[in-house]
């Protein structure tokens, strides 16, 4: 058997075949009927169409044959295709080259073939049109001729396919491309070589406000205002004609639209060659409100560079990590140095350490989203090495596409002169206090003395006028100091130092004070006081408070009558009561009676040896700690005087807000909260809401569902320190238990096992946990520092409470290795030990937000109103004191 | 507290005099007085030891807190109480002062009558 030769041009021809795509294709009717009426016209028994593939022949269409492929090696066709003319074999088996073949010797026992080639448009021989029979046969010339005039038709066939898909796939393409520029916002115009518009898309139209097929035949100058085709050019940097046009470069130019109107038009412009014609096409955007929105922008900013330039004020922009990015010029003046030094310059340089404090706990303060302001007045260091007096306050600014705070906007105020004006009256009040007192001190004394008897006996007459002499100086003593202290209250200068104080103990200090005074005028000092109410208050100021109030009550009661001194809570706070049954105060006098140098008689200032100013002074502390003071009293039975104090509240506040005045349905929803242990704060609609959540910084807000639900939300969304407390819509009659687990999703701090106590006591540490527990507060227990690094890594707590002194490792191994897998961030601590730790060790176990207590001073219920302070703390996130 | 020797320092003549009288006539006390904090060092380091000092705060040349801090390192030693008598008493003046080692503090004007019972208060705290 001869195998087939390759043809010479075997790969472009098997390229044509491929193009045609119909290799593998379905059998089609339309090559059907060719070879069934070959068969029928030669009498043949088989007939195929045959594509010769690079390892096998297949047939489009086969009459008498059961398969659609045969291998190439056998194949009979494939030697057709190697010639122009038409291959007869009369007999295959007297054939040299066929005679053994499988075809022959096989199925389908082939004898005669006759193949004329098929060709592609460009002549490539891709298969033929075959004869085959049983039997040997001859074909004469007639027959010859028919056989190629049916080629011929299945070649036309063939090839009408290709064309067909050709023009498909060009109309596909066509289609795709209209659909683009329909589709895109540029115009886009096409230009002959001449200027003249030949296309323009919807975009462009509308652009230009024309109607379709208006624009064609346009010159490009009557699009774009006084410029010509090759100005364009120009103008994207094709100077010489013919050279590259930069298709990305974009001009800004005037557009012109039907209308005769202008706008601004950014333009970019191509080249493309077409039939050998070059094709500019020009792809427009109108761009007026980009150009209207930077114009806007940029006024704004003109508008704020003045107000920053000019400003009296120090402002300066501060990376949150400290350098500042710029500076004005009342900045620069201010600290004596050059705008351009204070570019680069961290804030920490600015700032004199020699207190000890620089502002870097601050900003990380900031960075951390714990706070978004600080203020502070701080002693700053000029450029030329001069100090000055400086009141700062750092605000965040709030970008709207970053996450974490990135800059900051420092204000600087010079407050040297404010500080030295401070220092001189100090000075004057101190010696002015000292030349006072110091010839008060001896006319008090001496008189005291003789009045006393120690010099020796007087008459009568004489002691009673020394005695008149003795009390006013007395009085005298006591105004002087009355007067010293309104001045440094008055002034708002007093650094109140605000403490947990229990309210039952300022009241005995107080009462302790005037013990000798009730004694001398028999009158009984009664306190009813329960112990578990703590203030948060100057405890000193606030027993000057009481001691005023009672020294006037006991001043004003009859001899053997009594003094009720009380406190209870009341809507939140602790309400101060100190009652008289004296002769009370007359009702037009009740408001006024706070005043300074107010009594009710002239003769009263004089007869009981009051200076007048007590009363002014206990109002001024007790507003000075956010309280309320007022009197009542009923005249003839006895004044009482009433003062409220925010009361020391640990615990997470839980804000209630009552939109829909459902008064009883947000006090039902109120007690919950406080079965919770949490401390229930209500406000009525959004304004009192957002002035209690700045106050109190609650850890959840509740709203009941209601019609004004979207507007209150709207209003807290508004305020930076709302919005970022969680919002808890509550239906009307909510289960406690749901209540609870509605809280826990809103503050991630109530969720089991939130607080981890470390503590080694076995008594202790479930007590510990009982008592938290009452807050709200569930708490895990570990043992010892593995116990607790263990529970940190399967689930990091809320807040840690942190025993020193613990068997296997101290707390301070437990903090490093904690802080060492990163475990520990801004996890708030309170730490809990005998020690007592000196700063460095302070230092060393800071965690996120760190108190320390010592184990002695404190029992289980300080340990736990600690850790709910701390809780509302971070659940509420206040900025630092 | 038995009254024994004390101490008084005060640059005003009339409240030495004054302060004088009321804590040996009404408080038994033995007083030496002296009118500078240079004169309460000479005094302190010349006779027997004191049983406790009373200071006055604001004087010239040496102040109250000096003197207290000579007399600590020299004649008086750690142990005698030094009660401050001052005309400044603010409360963080108190706490200041407190925080220099004085044992309490007293102020002016003080009742001659009661000044005794006053300064006994402070020394057995």
């Amino acid at each position: 058997m001869q195998e087939a030769p390759l043809p010479s041009d075997e790969a472009a021809r098997l390229e044509a075949l491929r193009a045609l795509a119909v290799l593998d294709t379905p059998q089609e009717e339309r090559f059907d009927r060719i070879t069934r009426i070959a068969a029928d016209l030669f009498q043949v028994p088989i007939c195929t169409i045959t594509l010769i593939d690079a390892n096998r022949q297949w047939f489009k269409s086969c009459i008498g044959l059961d398969v659609r492929e045969t291998p190439r090696a056998f194949s009979f066709c494939a030697h057709a295709v190697l010639q122009d003319e038409t291959l007869v074999i009369p007999d295959a088996l007297a054939d040299p080259r066929f005679a053994d073949n499988p075809l022959v010797t096989g199925e389908p026992h082939i004898r005669f073939y006759a193949g004329h080639p098929l060709s592609s448009p460009d002549g490539y021989k891709l298969g033929t049109l075959c004869l085959i029979d049983r039997e040997p046969r001859t074909l004469d010339a007639a027959g010859l001729a028919r056989l190629r005039d049916v080629a011929k038709v299945a070649e036309n066939e063939l090839n009408a396919l290709e064309l067909s898909h050709a023009l498909r796939r060009l109309s596909d393409s066509e289609q795709r491309l209209h659909a683009v520029m329909d589709g895109v916002a540029e115009g886009i115009v096409t230009f002959a070589a001449d200027g003249r518009v030949l296309s323009a898309n919807p975009a462009a139209l509308a652009t230009f406000a024309a109607e379709p097929g208006e624009l064609l035949g346009f010159g490009v100058d009557q699009l774009v205002q006084g410029m010509t085709l090759d100005e364009i050019r120009a103008r994207v940097g094709a100077v010489q004609p013919g050279a590259e046009l930069d298709g990305r470069a974009r001009i800004l130019v005037t557009g012109r639209r039907r209308d005769g109107t202008h706008f601004p038009l950014e333009l970019a412009i191509s080249q493309a060659t077409v039939n050998g014609e070059p094709l500019f096409i020009g792809i427009g955007m109108d761009v007026t409100h980009q150009r209207e929105a930077e114009r806007a922008l940029r006024q704004s900013e003109r508008r704020f560079r003045a107000i920053f330039d000019s400003a009296a004020i120090g402002i300066g922009l501060l990376h949150v990590e400290g350098p500042f990015v710029d500076a004005n010029a009342a900045l620069a003046q201010m600290l004596r140095r050059p705008v351009a030094g204070l570019r680069g310059t961290h804030l920490r340089e600015l700032i004199d350490t020699a207190d000890g404090v620089d502002g870097d706990e601050l900003l990380s303060a900031l960075r951390s989203g714990r706070a978004r302001q600080f203020r502070q007045e701080r002693r700053f260091v000029r450029g030329d090495g001069s100090m000055m007096w400086g009141s700062l306050t750092v605000s965040v600014l709030q970008e709207e596409d970053a996450q974490e705070p990135r800059f900051a906007i420092a204000l600087l105020e010079d407050i040297t002169a404010r500080r030295e004006a401070e220092r001189v009256k100090d000075e004057f009040v101190s010696v002015v206090s000292h030349e006072l007192r110091t010839p008060l001190t001896s006319i008090r004394g001496s008189l005291g003395l003789v009045t006393g008897g120690v010099m020796g006996e007087l008459p009568d007459d004489v002691k009673s006028m020394l005695g008149v002499a003795e009390q006013n100086a007395e009085r005298l003593v006591r105004l002087v100091n009355d007067i010293l202290d309104i001045e440094r209250l008055g002034a708002g200068r007093i650094d109140l130092q605000l403490a947990d104080a229990a309210a039952r103990g300022l009241l005995e200090q107080a009462v302790d004070t005037v013990s000798a005074m009730a004694l001398e005028a028999d009158v009984r000092v009664r306190v009813d006081a329960p112990g578990d109410v703590h203030v948060r208050a100057d405890a000193l100021r606030i027993v000057q408070a009481l001691t005023n109030l009672l020294g006037n009550a006991i001043k004003f009661s009859p001899r053997g009558s009594e003094v009720l001194v009380a406190v209870t809570t009341s809507d939140g706070a602790a309400l101060f009561t100190v009652a008289d049954e004296g002769r009370g105060i007359p009702p037009e006098l009740l408001d006024g009676i706070f005043e300074r140098f107010r009594q009710v008689d002239a003769s009263d200032s004089r007869e009981k040896g009051g200076t007048g100013l007590g009363l002014s002074i206990a109002r001024t502390i007790v507003e000075h700690h956010g309280g309320r003071i007022w009197a009542e009293s009923t005249e003839g039975a006895g004044a009482s005087f009433h003062f409220t104090l925010p009361l020391y509240a640990p615990g997470l506040g839980v804000l209630v807000i009552d939109g829909e005045d459902e008064t009883e349905s947000v006090t039902r929803i109120a007690e919950q909260v406080r079965a919770l242990g949490h401390r229930p704060l209500v406000a009525h609609d959004a304004a009192e809401a957002i002035r209690l959540i700045a106050d109190a910084r609650p850890g959840a807000i509740l709203l009941p569902l209601g019609d004004r639900c979207a507007e209150i939300r709207a209003a807290l969304a508004l305020d930076h320190v709302a919005r970022e407390v969680p919002v808890v819509l509550v239906g009307p009659s909510l289960a406690t238990d749901a209540l609870l687990e509605e809280l826990r999703t809103a503050i991630p701090l109530l969720r089991p096992g939130a607080v981890l106590i470390v503590e080694d006591d076995p008594s202790l540490g479930p007590i510990l946990c009982r008592a938290l527990e009452s807050r709200g507060l569930h708490a895990r227990l570990a043992r010892d520092g593995a116990e607790a690094i263990q529970a940190v890594r399967e689930a990091p707590p809320g807040l840690i409470v942190l025993d020193v002194v613990l068997p296997d490792a101290d707390g301070f191994a437990i903090v490093d290795e904690l802080r060492g897998e990163g475990l520990l961030g801004d996890t708030p601590l309170l730490v809990y030990s005998a020690l007592d730790l000196d700063a460095r060790a302070r230092e060393r176990l800071q965690g996120g937000k760190t108190e320390f207590l010592g184990k002695a001073d404190a029992t289980p219920q300080d340990v736990e109103r600690r850790v709910s302070e701390l809780l509302g703390r971070v659940a509420g996130e206040g900025p630092p004191a | 507290v038995i009254p024994g020797r004390l101490l008084l320092v005060d640059d005003d003549d009339d409240i030495r005099t004054i302060a004088t009288i009321s804590l040996e006539r009404v408080g038994g006390w033995t007083v030496v007085a002296a009118s500078s904090g240079a004169q309460a060092l000479e005094l302190a380091s010349a006779g027997p030891p004191f049983d406790a000092v009373l200071l006055d705060v604001m004087m010239p040349d040496l102040d109250g807190p000096a003197t207290l801090d000579r007399l600590r390192s020299g004649p008086l030693g750690p142990d005698v109480p030094v009660v401050f008598l001052t005309a400044k008493l603010q409360p963080a003046d108190q706490e200041r002062l407190n925080r220099l080692g004085a044992a309490g503090v007293l102020a002016k004007p003080f009742d001659p009558m009661g000044l005794p019972r006053d300064l006994e208060r402070v020394l057995t705290r």
